[in-house]
């Protein structure tokens, strides 16, 4: 079996609070990933996704170290690399996708200008090529009459428009992984399906592997072939999509599964899962999913759960739902 | 409808033709999006731009779009906090478009709304327990014990736990604020309920909660809703009927269970397509629609969507679609899909 | 940035200057008696009543201001009663100086300014931070003639390293460019400290980060750009203030410039010097006023482009 490209294992990442302190938003994230797949890192506001994928691509806030853990990129340790061996990473192997790409972009530079940038800092090529290969990236990514548009500027242009030029700098020089950090939450639905099947379609090309980060479990379904779903910081379960859809072995995926509105049907009965995540610096002793899991017993709120990883899966729980369990 | 109800069974939801509470007659509303100046008139455009429906009492309408289709807009002409800029919005016999300030006043009792950003609706400095007695005293209903009861109950009723009765806002999480909003909103016992996104900012766990919530009030109270939402997943599990609309208009509007499954139109097509189903073995066939939605400072001629419509004749872009009437279901385009 | 827009600006800037005239010329009137001003105490009448003939000072004060204006517009900006020399070119003579002044001491104020705010919002926070925006807010609270006089205290008197007054040589010119620049320079460094935090802590900081952009091109290429413009608004605004502090410095190091030449033409109701003086520096306000808008529209594209353009299918 070929290795994968990215393996995280037991990712920490400890932010210093203002006040004092050192706050967890990352406290064990395990999951792994192969060339030209799509892993979708799934989990509500506040549960370290996106702190995750900034702490792989060495994006992580000032205050921000990785405190435990490795991710090994094809043979890297991306946790143990100076500033400038993680800038050279961020040009050549690793491109992330942010949410609001209008705030996301330059507003004093041109669209064409800052995928040109992208170019000469990816591919290495003079001023002049980089902005010719610019104009071919906008064409690829869908941009209509892109020599216009290349001239304008981010506020002239939608938020549909602005995710492209995003995604056109980001797959500048091929990465190996393309990191879409909530990339479609702020776009109209019938705009986020071009863009998915769009970012799909560049994967396939450039044999990318995808990482989605986001909490909508419809595009996970219809995009990802792996899933690792977080809580409080922690990867509590992982497993390939079907699998996980057909049979969660989480309480949390369970019960999350069981509450989504779906637009297939209509639910007599929306199943709920009372409470709330706990705050980021009054995590409970044990796993912090028991004040709200039917299942939780003693154990649960005394000793943390492991993370149990075999044969691609992975699971975080002491009371894991089997088939016998209804 | 009275505080018994409130934890009284549920009430059966009323016949769907006896009570028609809101007629909207060809409403529009302009806005500048151009300010006028030394040699030229502000320059606007219609946000809402010819819109007719009715909603019946006890029932949950949902009104579906992206963004700059004009739904937000919509719901605040039905709720009267804006005036129409032609044609008519009717609450039962009252005319939305010609208030008086006592009227107005005197109708929020019987019409109320809530929006997205719960922690936005309410004072910071107040406990919630004081905003949501706030209607009663505005209104100066009942005596000072009865209100106090009455915002127990309804506390109770939104599910809000009693240690959090004297808190204020910035304690309470997103979904304990939308709770908030809520009995606020109903403290009231209104008649029509208009919600605008108002899950749209919560986490999907609690999306449902606060969803399940809307629909035991409605039940409970007898409510007739106006949902307004982009998430079709969400308007699946409350509507009764839905109304889709594009830049401004109503394309089809009918039944829920008829729009969902077997839409008309071919911008609803789209639309459904465009969701994902949290199902892999669900993965559809895409239907894309091309390029980015018109703005609605100029919107095409004709059809609206004929710019984007995989089915799209010059015809289309000639004249604007009559509605069409399948039944309880109609569609404005000229070559509605077949019941699939 | 239509025709329209510079139209408004330049008719505005031509009404300010337009009151600003007219207010000095009835305030410098009415305040006092011009000819007695200047006249030594014991002349007779005779010589009282010639002079103020001969200065027009007799007619009404309309009538004055009437031909004042009537004179303008032939560009006639009337006579110094010290010595008859034409107002214009007497001030012209000493404009020279007062714009070195200037220029040297906005330059120091930027050279210095702009790095020093930059360096402290990316060590926001750190001792270098808090030392810096603590001098700055020592450096702009200091009176500016305070801060002159303590300057020539130590490096003329005690030191006896450069000269108190004149304008001679380029030593000349160091500590009036200290007391005209530092005030100017503490606003700058702290108004670009927070701007440079703000742009520091925006989206597309990240954007360029995750492109693999080093520090240096972040800083220049996108930071800088972004940052530069409520910098540059305030620094034309700022212009007015310079203009008051420079008089107050002129007279401090006795430097022969316009500042100095205002003081003494006020203090003697040498009308027709003031005048011409206060039109310029209303001319040189309004025109720098004029400079930023045009100059922030430039450089926004957001304000150059327009906002809002329609998307196009």
């Amino acid at each position: 079996m070929t290795s994968p490209l990215l393996k995280v294992d037991g990712l920490a990442v400890s932010i210093a609070a203002r006040t004092g302190g050192i706050v967890e938003p990352v406290r064990g994230a395990s999951f792994s990933i192969d060339r030209g797949e799509t892993l979708a890192l799934v989990g509500e506001s506040g549960c370290g996704k996106s702190m995750t994928c900034f702490a792989i691509s060495g994006l992580l806030p000032k205050r921000g170290r990785i405190s435990r853990g490795a991710a090994v990129l094809d043979g890297t340790d991306l946790t143990q690399q100076s500033t400038s061996a993680m800038r050279m990473i961020r040009r050549k192997d690793i491109a992330v996708v942010f949410q609001d790409a209008t705030n996301g972009l330059n507003p004093v530079k041109t669209v064409g200008w800052q995928i040109a940038e992208a170019v000469r800092l990816r591919e290495g090529l003079n001023w002049q090529a980089s902005k010719r290969r610019a104009l071919e990236l906008l064409d690829r990514v869908g941009m209509p009459d892109p020599k216009a548009r290349a001239r304008e500027f981010p506020h002239q242009l939608s938020g549909g428009m602005n995710q492209r030029a995003m995604i056109a700098l980001a797959v500048a020089g091929t990465p190996k992984l393309l990191i879409a950090d909530e990339a479609t939450t702020a776009l109209d639905v019938t705009i986020q399906a071009q863009i998915l099947a769009l970012i799909d379609d560049l994967r396939r090309e450039f044999g990318m592997a995808v990482i989605f980060v986001t909490h909508d479990l419809g595009l996970v379904a219809e995009m990802a072939d792996k899933v690792a779903v977080m809580y409080a910081g922690r990867v509590i379960e992982s497993a390939p999509v079907s699998r996980l859809y057909a049979l969660p072995r989480h309480p949390y995926t369970a019960g999350l599964l069981n509450s989504l509105p779906r637009i297939d049907q209509r639910r007599t009965e929306l199943q709920v899962i009372d409470g709330q995540v706990p705050p980021i610096d009054d995590m409970p002793p044990g796993c912090a999913f028991a004040p709200r899991c039917a299942f939780a017993s003693e154990v649960c709120r005394t000793e943390s759960p492991g993370f149990a990883a075999a044969s691609g899966q992975g699971l975080a729980c002491h009371h894991p739902i089997s088939e016998g369990l209804s | 409808m009275s505080l018994a109800t409130l934890n009284a069974d549920p009430v059966a939801v009323a016949d769907p033709d006896a009570d028609t509470i809101v007629r909207v007659r060809d409403a529009a509303r302009a806005f500048v999006h151009r300010k006028a100046a030394l040699l030229r008139k502000a320059g606007t455009f219609n946000a809402v731009d010819g819109v007719s429906l009715d909603l019946k009492k006890g029932e949950t309408l949902a009104v579906v779009g992206e963004s700059g289709c004009g739904k937000s807009t919509l719901g605040r002409l039905i709720s009267g906090l804006m005036r129409p800029t032609a044609g008519s919005v009717f609450f039962r016999e009252t005319d939305f478009s010609s208030l008086s300030a006592d009227c107005w006043r005197e109708s929020r009792q019987k019409v109320q709304i809530i929006f997205q950003d719960a922690a936005g609706s309410l004072d910071p400095r107040l406990p919630v327990e004081d905003q949501v007695r706030e209607p009663l005293d505005l209104h100066a209903l009942g005596t000072e014990t009865e209100r106090r009861a009455k915002v127990r109950a309804m506390l109770e009723a939104v599910k809000l736990g009693r240690h959090l009765w004297k808190a204020v806002p910035s304690e309470l999480s997103g979904g304990q604020q939308q709770r908030v909003v809520i009995a606020r909103a109903i403290i009231l016992e209104p008649e029509l309920l208009i919600c605008d996104e108002p899950v749209s900012a919560l986490d999907v766990s609690i999306q449902a909660q606060i969803i399940k919530l809307l629909i035991e009030m409605q039940e409970r109270l007898g409510l007739t809703q106006l949902f307004i939402s982009h998430d079709l997943a969400v308007v699946r599990q409350i509507a009764d009927r839905i109304a889709v609309m594009y830049l401004g208009r109503i394309v089809e509007c009918g039944p829920a269970e008829e729009v969902f499954s077997a839409p008309r139109h071919p911008y609803t097509r789209a639309l459904l397509a465009a969701v994902p189903v949290p199902d892999p073995a669900a993965r559809r066939k895409r239907q894309l629609l091309s390029g980015d939605p018109p703005s609605p400072h100029a919107p095409p001629s004709g059809c609206r969507f004929h710019t984007r419509c995989p089915k799209a004749q010059p015809h289309c872009s000639e004249t604007p679609p009559v509605a069409q009437t399948f039944g309880d279901h109609e569609v404005s385009c000229h070559f509605p899909e077949d019941a699939a | 940035m239509t025709l329209t827009y510079v139209g408004w600006k330049l008719l505005r800037a031509v009404i300010t200057m337009w009151l600003v005239v007219t207010f000095v010329f009835f305030v410098l009137r009415l305040t006092g008696d011009p000819v007695s001003q200047l006249l030594p105490d014991d002349v007779d009448q005779n010589t009282v009543d010639f002079y103020r003939k001969l200065w027009g000072l007799d007619k009404p004060i309309l009538v004055q201001y009437w031909n004042y204006f009537i004179a303008l517009f032939q560009g006639d900006f009337g006579i110094s009663f010290k010595d008859n020399q034409d107002a214009l070119e007497r001030v012209l003579s000493r404009l020279p100086k007062t714009i070195l002044l200037g220029s040297t001491a906005l330059s120091f104020a930027l050279i210095f300014g702009i790095p020093l705010g930059i360096v402290a919002a990316l060590k926001k926070n750190t001792g270098f931070d808090r030392f810096v925006m603590g001098l700055a807010v020592f450096g702009f609270s200091m009176p500016n003639f305070f801060l002159g006089i303590l300057l020539i205290l130590l490096f003329s008197l005690q030191l006896r390293v450069l000269p108190s007054s004149g304008s001679d040589t380029w030593l000349h010119l160091i500590m009036p460019v200290l007391t005209l620049g530092t005030a100017f320079g503490a606003k700058v460094a702290r108004h670009t400290r927070s701007t440079m935090v703000d742009v520091l802590n925006r989206p597309y900081m990240r954007t360029a980060s995750s492109k693999g952009a080093g520090t240096l091109r972040q800083l220049y290429l996108h930071a800088f750009p972004n940052a530069a413009i409520p910098v540059v608004t305030l620094i034309g605004l700022q212009v007015g203030e310079l203009i008051g502090w420079a008089v107050v410095t002129e007279n401090v190091f006795a430097w022969p410039g316009i500042g100095r030449l205002l003081t003494f033409s006020v203090a003697s109701r040498d009308l027709a010097v003031v005048q011409c003086i206060l039109m310029m520096i209303a001319l040189t306000m309004v025109m720098s006023n004029l400079l930023v808008d045009l100059l922030y529209g430039w450089m926004d594209p957001r304000v150059r482009v327009g906002a809002g353009r329609e998307a196009v299918q």
